[in-house]
């Protein structure tokens, strides 16, 4: 239904831009701060799962980041239909569970196996405690991808930003931006 | 996957979703074929440059009356022989020479990386197609034509005589049957007008030491034929338009 | 050739019935292919086909879902071979993660066993049953001529699209979606009925113990009805949109098993021994498939009911702690520890186990408890990858 929209969306292209360019300030997004660095292109929200904030740099084929956020206790990440079994953050998780429910949530989203995990370790947000986690997953797509996440729970909810990119090239060429963006990240 | 009405125009029902692509940038007013390449003035390759010719993905179907697509195994077998003399005859034209693919044993592991560059260049193929040939999908952050696999593709110079380039061409092809024609004459009749069968395809050239796509060529067209060697051969000459020298 | 091995079989299954004690009002009559070996497309149809289905298959070769283990492989090609036979070397086996009891085969020659399936089995014999059954698909054309038919060819084109994502509009894939991919190869009951006779046919033929194949529909229909009465909205099995499942199904097994009937008893073939040796060694990894589907219902059902459960009580305890602790209603945290606990007396329980161990009694703050057996974790895993989290753990204290 929703490419249905797009197609439509494309014809009356005066009533839509798609992508537009994120500006190099510090950038307010559903109650945390980040600032860019490289060069981005914001999704609008029809074009993003669940209008949830997402950037791209080449295209979300290739690579996007998402910014989640905030969660409160009992949501989901994905919130998905009656015909899905999203899991549920709960704010007495630590990180290692949070770290289950996005490998759960990417399993399903993308119809995924997990290929390999990486490291899990803590990340100041802002000086705050939060955590850092990566693993590899190929989709329905089967091209493989590196994901990285960074997140905090704090006040009891959780944000997290999960950037994603094909492994073969593109995963490591927009890395260094992207974890100085993550090391920009304040929570509101 | 649907079919669907806009302004009086009835399209297909279309199974591929490349096929779908093709048929917005047609629709969103650009030029049946349309090249871009990575710099605006075409500059020699090498002063004799390899091209590797990786193999051709191309598949030819009937479009029955019903508006489905059937492949067909023999037409798609000789447009391959055809395209590939058409490749050669191009190529004999200009300064560079054109190398054949060579595939490893699956039992290489070399095979499996290879399977992995493949199915990258099938996704960046796509998002060139979304991103720089359909209007107002352009990525504001992306202002030149900047695509590449990485350097990675070197891999595909190992076995292939340490090719510059390689050349990747992608076609879909669909005829009608004489039960689609018949349709189509009854349905222009009625001032209605029915989709043919359709040519898209896309073209792109890959520098194999940086893994650059230095040109990108996208073809769409009511009227090509891949079914006979002349006009094949006008097909790659439609899909090469433009290739640097 | 084919024709003589016919009827030797016939005479075979003849002579078998004088044999058997009780009494049997119909004979087995035998199934004949309607493929022989070597097969080629026959028209241009199929041909086209076959173009599609080759690339299809290419794409397999080198998925990142593939499972490649030169012995698992091995193993599971020897079983078709030795169902098969002169068919053998038509066969190409492709082991994917996907965690749905599923199999499917092309009629390429392509077969394609989930991982789910491979969890699931509790013995050769039944994993012999349902590739029995999908070659019975095979040898009568039954796949073929279904995709013949002009409706299901848009859904191939469809289901072969490997490679396309969405414009990332929408998620690319709900559960639901997968399996409608499946139902791509559906069967009618006609045919449903065909490939079970065919497949019981192969299992005799090689000495398989045919009373099996019942047993793995009924262990799939117990598995179906225990989530379902949870009322649970946990999808269902895959293999059911293809193969649509009803209860005459075992009866007309068993009444197979009773007209081929030779043995009373069959002794154990010591293939039991290899299959657990070589599957077992990927349960885990199954397992955690299972769990990352976020079915609790299905997954503690799979956790009762699966034969590891007696060959691997430390990974079974394991992952029941993992429930628990996922679940997380009052009084599971502690449910989960006793799980742990129990899990770490067995050899075969993972180090994770002592992480989680650490984690619930982190949660209960029990600190001093909690960091001696995050510890033992890092002493048994020392290259584990979250190893600087665990410091991070050990580092907190009752403020």
């Amino acid at each position: 239904m929703k490419k249905l929209v797009v197609f439509i969306c494309i014809f009356l292209i005066s009533a839509c831009t798609p992508y537009t360019l994120v500006k190099s300030e510090k950038t307010d997004l559903n109650g945390l701060s980040v600032v860019p660095s490289g060069s981005w292109s914001a999704l609008s929200s029809m074009l993003s799962v669940e209008n949830i904030p997402t950037w791209t740099a080449d295209g979300s084929l290739l690579n996007s980041i998402m910014f989640f956020g905030p969660i409160s206790n009992e949501q989901k990440l994905i919130k998905g239909s009656d015909q899905t079994n999203y899991p549920e953050f709960r704010k007495d998780m630590l990180p290692s569970e949070v770290v289950e429910i996005v490998e759960s949530t990417v399993t399903q989203l993308y119809g995924a196996t997990i290929l390999e995990n990486g490291t899990l370790k803590p990340f100041k947000i802002n000086n705050e405690p939060g955590f850092q986690f990566g693993f590899k997953f190929a989709g329905q797509d089967e091209v493989p991808r590196g994901l990285l996440a960074t997140g905090i729970i704090k006040n009891d909810m959780l944000y997290i930003v999960l950037y994603q990119a094909a492994n073969l090239h593109f995963y490591d060429k927009d890395l260094a931006n992207v974890q100085r963006m993550m090391a920009s990240i304040s929570i509101i | 996957m649907f079919a669907f009405r806009m302004k009086g125009i009835h399209l297909a029902k279309f199974t591929h979703f490349a096929t779908i692509l093709f048929a917005l940038t047609l629709l969103s007013g650009c030029a049946t074929t349309g090249n871009k390449s990575t710099r605006s003035s075409l500059d020699s390759l090498h002063t004799t440059s390899n091209v590797l010719l990786m193999p051709v993905d191309v598949e030819l179907s009937v479009l029955t009356a019903g508006g489905e697509l059937e492949p067909r195994a023999d037409w798609t077998e000789s447009a391959k022989d055809y395209m590939n003399n058409a490749f050669i005859e191009h190529q004999r034209t200009r300064n560079s020479r054109l190398i054949s693919y060579h595939s490893p044993d699956d039992a290489d592991p070399l095979s499996g990386q290879l399977a992995e560059i493949e199915r990258l260049h099938g996704v960046v193929g796509q998002s060139i197609l979304l991103h720089e040939f359909i209007q107002g999908y352009k990525l504001p952050s992306k202002e030149e034509f900047n695509w590449t696999l990485g350097p990675k593709v070197q891999a595909l110079k190992e076995t292939n005589e340490n090719a510059d380039y390689a050349l990747f061409v992608f076609v879909r092809d669909s005829y009608s049957s004489s039960g689609r024609v018949a349709m189509q004459i009854a349905a222009a009749i009625l001032g209605v007008s029915l989709q043919g069968g359709l040519q898209v395809g896309f073209a792109s050239l890959v520098d194999l030491n940086s893994g650059e796509i230095v040109w990108f060529n996208r073809m769409f067209s009511g009227t090509g034929d891949l079914r006979t060697q002349e006009s094949a051969t006008q097909t790659v000459a439609y899909l090469l338009k433009g290739l640097p020298e | 050739m084919l024709l003589y091995r016919q009827c030797l079989l016939v005479s075979f299954l003849i002579l078998a019935q004088i044999n058997t004690v009780s009494a049997v009002t119909e004979p087995f009559t035998p199934v004949t292919p309607d493929v022989q070996p070597y097969y080629q497309p026959n028209d241009n149809v199929e041909a086209g086909l076959w173009l599609q289905l080759d690339k299809a298959e290419q794409a397999l070769k080198h998925s990142p879902k593939r499972i490649n283990d030169e012995k698992l492989n091995a193993y599971v090609n020897k079983i078709i071979c030795r169902l098969a036979e002169d068919y053998c070397q038509d066969i190409r086996l492709y082991i994917v993660r996907a965690p749905f009891f599923n199999a499917q085969m092309a009629p390429n020659g392509m077969m394609i066993i989930w991982s789910g399936l491979l969890l699931r089995v509790d013995n050769e014999d039944q994993l012999a049953a349902v590739i029995g059954h999908e070659l019975g698909h095979y040898l009568k054309r039954h796949t073929l001529n279904n995709l013949i038919d002009r409706k299901n060819k848009r859904n191939l084109s469809a289901f072969l699209t490997i490679g396309l994502a969405a414009l990332g509009v929408a998620p690319a894939a709900s559960i639901t979606d997968f399996i409608l991919m499946a139902s791509i190869f559906a069967h009618t009951r006609e045919q449903e009925s065909e490939a079970d006779k065919y497949g019981i046919q192969l299992m005799r033929k090689a000495e398989y113990d045919i009373r099996e194949a019942a047993n793995v529909w009924d262990a799939m229909i117990e598995e179906d009805k225990a989530v379902k009465a949870n009322d649970s909205k946990e999808v269902g099995v895959p293999f059911f949109a293809t193969h649509p499942p009803s209860e005459d199904r075992s009866k007309t097994l068993s009444l197979y098993a009773e007209q081929l009937r030779i043995i009373e008893n069959p002794p154990t073939p010591p293939t039991h021994k290899q299959f657990v040796e070589t599957v077992a060694t990927f349960w885990s990894t199954f397992l955690e498939d299972q769990v990352l589907l976020n079915q609790p219902k299905r997954t503690e059902y799979l956790l009762q009911t699966l034969v590891s459960k007696e060959k691997l009580p430390g990974t079974i305890h394991y992952y029941n702690g993992e429930l628990l602790r996922q679940r997380n209603e009052e009084g599971d945290i502690k449910l989960a520890e006793k799980e742990y606990i129990t899990a770490i007396q067995y050899s075969d329980a993972p180090n994770f186990a002592y992480r989680e161990l650490g984690l619930v009694l982190l949660k209960q703050k029990r600190f001093q408890e909690a960091h001696s057996y995050f510890n033992n974790y890092l002493e048994y895993a020392p290259d584990a990858n979250d190893r600087e989290m665990i410091e991070y753990y050990l580092s907190m204290e009752p403020n």
